[in-house]
């Protein structure tokens, strides 16, 4: 025998029955006790007790009943959502998907810079980016009191309200979808298989119509299933535009009324239309999709040459950038303006730092902003745990139920906040086993809980996509080197992901930080968040520091996502040269 | 230096449709051998290494090194360093720290830790190469470093999973040598899985061809080579074709044999190996080298018609159809080769025929 052969005394020590459990079939099983008690706990037990809910007051019966009677209130608010989120559908598509053709089909002046900046509106927080359009576009807006005085109208011009402030939110903050998914899918198409129905004989919109369109595909249905939800989850805009008809308001409504047997019966049955759509975005997924298998040639950029075509690209191109960064310049506007000094006039009159300065200086401005950063990073810690735990789990191990622990790691994703906060409401307003015999609501704790609820499943999948990249064999190297299962962890698995937990953990703060929808309905007085402080600064008119703690918001976002991207190019970077 | 036993090892994996990736296999690796396992993608010789590596446990059967039982030993615990098939080098780690991970592990201290690594890496002819990234590495130096960080932890037994299969032709020869020389060096146990049957025959001590689960042969490259005992051994190592004769006659341990196509016969009498069993048709293994070919008004012989002609350099490949089996015949004289769609007569060296079992 060798000389460095581990000695192997006659009884197992401790260490080596942890090896001996950690390379059993049970490890998976032991690995998930934490986190099915987690995910049961603080996820799926809330749901349950919401429907419980929604079956008091006068019976499950009587209030699904109400809610399913055609001409009755709740009918026409699910109508109404399911309609907005039809045209929303149809509005993201179109923006988004043109868009991606735009910019990855064609080179024109501008391009570069469209490119950089086409995320912006989407990156605000809902609050912000709602609280922006709102101050732009609607009948108070900067845009329709311009061509007010412009035309010298009695009433502002083209202004968007009601259903239609909400459609002009909702598209510009969600073509997004559209336009990552479809730029994915032409970048990663060979476009060979377009070279060769040309070839073949097919004209160019034959081509588009029997070869680009069915290899998108995919990419539109995605698109369309996610701002279909994202939209029927909506709450800030239809706020701000005051459509109450829908059926998040509904549910803030009813528990605002007292009814709270009708805001769970609506929160359930939201939920279930957020699981169904869960399910067949999973199996949808699942499907094969159109990938080619070699990338052929490179996606080529057509040239616009002709001067009529550079003359339009250049001012749509203006135009383009003038519109994207709009709303962040409205903020950014507002935010420097003295108090009362917007009222009549299109834009502010006066313009001043003062803001700002309140809002570090005065307490009461400034708790909102300590609020928001400590219940962030609280639920951000938890969010890394369980994240990392969950994602390592389902990746790397094959067992009974992983399936199931999967979609309940990503069902909170689905849930409208709205319906999260409710939630989390039935269950904690009692002491229960999982709030270790206290009552969180009311309390510092069920914000961070109900931000780690929302965004956990960020951590999880970034995390997951993390794993996805990294060759197991590296694992199986460790442990023939003679590494148990936690050295592994610790001096390989970890370090070769943490990039990926890193920005998952960023993108978990950063929207916890601009969280609103349950922040409004669970906070105290005491554990006032930013965004629910800058809602109460709109009502009380101080356009000012609403508009400064939105820009604190904004200013936190584009640090986080320089970071990000610099993660992921890193990370890479380092996949390519390797 | 370690010997490996596997008793009756059993692979099943579940969770497909119930294949049986090992089955009954029985091998004794030597100690200080270096042993192949060879065969086709999907032979089950990778799950075989896997299950000596411990990253799989067998679903019966036992498995040793020496005395020592390891079936179900977890893999940090066996010993063994195993060089992967893609490296799985520690990207995060330098080329130094990736081969220091196994002793510091076994907390081997600085000084004799820093020693080892220089001796290790000295070994694979990258000295100097200490602090490099991992992708600053080429995929030859990348492949050293993999060895090194196997060998320097001295293990019982070396494994090593197709390691030369992402190097070019040249380097391919080159890192096998080197393998070879640093194995017979470190006098560990190897165990070498490749499906390149030539890579097999050149560092090979035994060579284990498996088909399907199951152990056709053991024995050294030369034996194989010259005896196999199955048609897939024969046609596997060195393309021999498998053709059926029927016994007429004869001493049942050497049966008179007749070979026919079309209207001609051959008959002639062979000597039955031990293991091929007595029955009325014989199995019969020839080298491509082995076989002669004529025009057709030639006596002797049996028909075929070519349906391919191709110029190697050093020998002119036909393949032609004698009966319903598909033969390749080399030639070393590309000027006698017949055209495509051409009948000609095929004639075997009688005393290369070599009967095997199916």
């Amino acid at each position: 025998m060798s000389g460095d052969v581990l000695l192997r005394p006659a009884r197992p020590s401790l260490r080596e029955r942890f090896d001996n459990i950690s390379s059993s079939k049970a490890f998976p099983y032991l690995l998930s006790i934490p986190l099915v008690l987690v995910l049961w706990g603080f996820i799926v037990s809330p749901m349950l007790q919401t429907a419980g809910i929604s079956a008091d007051g006068n019976g499950a019966a009587a209030n699904y009943g109400e809610f399913l009677n055609p001409d009755g209130v709740a009918m026409r608010a699910m109508l109404t959502s399911i309609g907005i989120a039809l045209a929303s559908v149809l509005c993201c598509g179109a923006v988004g998907t043109a868009m991606a053709f735009l910019l990855t089909k064609f080179n024109f002046p501008g391009r570069r810079l469209i490119e950089a900046i086409i995320l912006i509106p989407a990156a605000l927080p809902p609050l912000i980016g709602a609280v922006a359009f709102q101050m732009l576009y609607s009948n108070i807006g900067i845009v329709p009191r311009w061509l007010q005085s412009v035309f010298g109208a009695e009433t502002p011009v083209l202004a968007a309200t009601g259903i239609v402030g909400v459609l002009v939110v909702h598209t510009f903050t969600m073509y997004p979808f559209f336009y990552l998914s479809v730029s994915a899918a032409l970048a990663g198409m060979d476009t060979s298989t377009e070279e060769a129905a040309s070839n073949l004989g097919a004209g160019r919109l034959r081509v588009f119509r029997t070869v680009t369109m069915p290899m998108l595909t995919p990419a539109l249905v995605s698109g369309s299933l996610i701002v279909f939800m994202v939209s029927m989850a909506s709450y800030t805009a239809p706020l701000l535009f005051n459509v109450d008809s829908m059926m998040t308001m509904q549910i803030v409504l009813n528990r605002t009324n007292g009814n709270l047997p009708m805001s769970a019966t609506y929160s359930s049955m939201l939920a279930i239309i957020s699981l169904v759509f869960l399910l067949g975005m999973r199996w949808y997924e699942g499907r094969r999709s159109y990938r080619s298998a070699s990338k052929g040639v490179a996606n080529h950029r057509r040239e616009v040459r002709s001067p009529l075509g550079r003359w339009m690209a250049l001012v749509g191109s203006i135009a383009a950038t003038v519109v994207l960064l709009a709303p962040v310049a409205t903020i950014a506007l507002v935010a420097f303006s003295e108090r009362g000094s917007w009222t009549s006039q299109i834009i502010p009159s006066a313009y001043t730092f003062g803001n700002f300065i309140e809002l570090f200086t005065d307490e009461r401005t400034f708790q909102p902003i300590a609020n928001s950063l400590m219940m962030s990073a609280v639920a951000t810690v938890g969010s890394i745990i369980i994240g990392v735990l969950a994602a390592y789990l389902t990746r790397r191990y094959r067992f009974l139920g992983r399936g199931l622990l999967d979609l309940a790691v990503m069902l909170p994703w689905a849930l409208p906040g709205t319906v999260v906060a409710v939630n989390l409401i039935s269950a904690f307003s009692e002491a229960n086993a999982f709030s270790l015999g206290n009552v969180l609501v009311g309390t510092f704790w069920i914000l961070p809980l109900a931000y780690f609820v929302r965004f956990m499943p960020l951590v999880f999948r970034s995390t997951n996509a993390s794993l996805a990249q990294m060759d197991p064999a590296l694992e199986e190297a460790a442990r023939s080197l003679g590494s148990g299962w936690l050295r592994t962890f610790r001096t390989v698995t970890l370090p070769v992901i943490y990039r990926g937990i890193l920005a998952g953990a960023l993108l978990a703060f950063v929207n916890s930080v601009g969280e609103f929808v349950a922040s409004v309905l669970i906070y105290t007085k005491a554990t006032q968040p930013m965004s629910v402080a800058i809602n109460n600064e709109l009502y009380a008119f101080n356009m000012g520091t609403a508009a400064a703690y939105g820009m604190l918001q904004v200013v936190l976002i584009f640090v986080i996502m320089l970071v990000s991207r610099r993660l992921e190019s890193r990370q890479a970077n380092a996949r390519r040269k390797s | 230096m370690t010997e490996i036993r596997l008793v009756e090892i059993t692979k099943r994996f579940t969770r497909h449709d119930d294949s049986i990736a090992v089955r009954d296999a029985n091998l004794t690796v030597s100690s200080g051998e270096f042993f192949t396992l060879l065969g086709p993608s999907g032979c089950g010789k990778t799950t075989t290494l896997r299950m000596v590596a411990g990253f799989y446990y067998p679903t019966s059967g036992q498995l040793y090194f020496d005395q020592d039982e390891v079936t179900r030993r977890p893999p940090h615990r066996r010993g063994t360093g195993m060089v992967f098939q893609n490296y799985a080098l520690f990207p995060h780690l330098s080329v130094a720290e990736n081969v220091a991970y196994g002793l510091r592990v076994r907390k081997v201290d600085a000084a004799s830790r820093r020693r080892r690594i220089e001796e290790a890496l000295s070994q694979v002819h990258l000295t100097g190469y200490q602090n490099r990234r991992i992708d600053q590495l080429s995929g030859g130096q990348q492949q050293r470093v993999a060895l090194a960080r196997a060998l320097v932890i001295r293990p019982r037994v070396l494994l090593l999973d197709e390691p030369l299969s992402n190097l070019d032709a040249k380097l391919r020869e080159e890192t096998r040598r080197e393998i070879r020389r640093i194995q017979v060096e470190a006098g560990t146990t190897a165990l070498y899985v490749t499906h390149d049957q030539a890579e097999a025959m050149a560092v090979s001590d035994r060579i284990a061809v498996m088909e399907a689960g199951r152990v056709h042969q053991v024995g050294a490259p030369k034996e194989i080579y010259n005896e196999p005992r199955t048609a897939f051994v024969a046609r596997f190592i060195g393309n021999s074709n498998v053709l059926t004769a029927d016994v007429i006659g004869g001493d049942p341990d050497r049966p008179r044999l007749a070979l026919s196509a079309g209207d001609r016969t051959i008959e002639f009498e062979t000597t039955l190996p031990e293991h091929v069993e007595r029955q009325d048709r014989i199995q019969l293994a020839i080298r491509p080298e082995h076989l002669t070919v004529s025009t057709p008004d030639s006596p002797g012989g049996l028909p075929a018609t070519v349906t391919a002609v191709e110029f190697t350099g050093l020998t002119t490949t036909v393949t032609a159809l004698l009966g319903d089996t598909v033969i390749t015949v080399a030639l070393v004289d590309a000027d006698s080769a017949p055209e495509v769609g051409e009948t000609i007569l095929v004639t075997p060296n009688l005393a290369r025929i070599r009967a095997v079992s199916a």
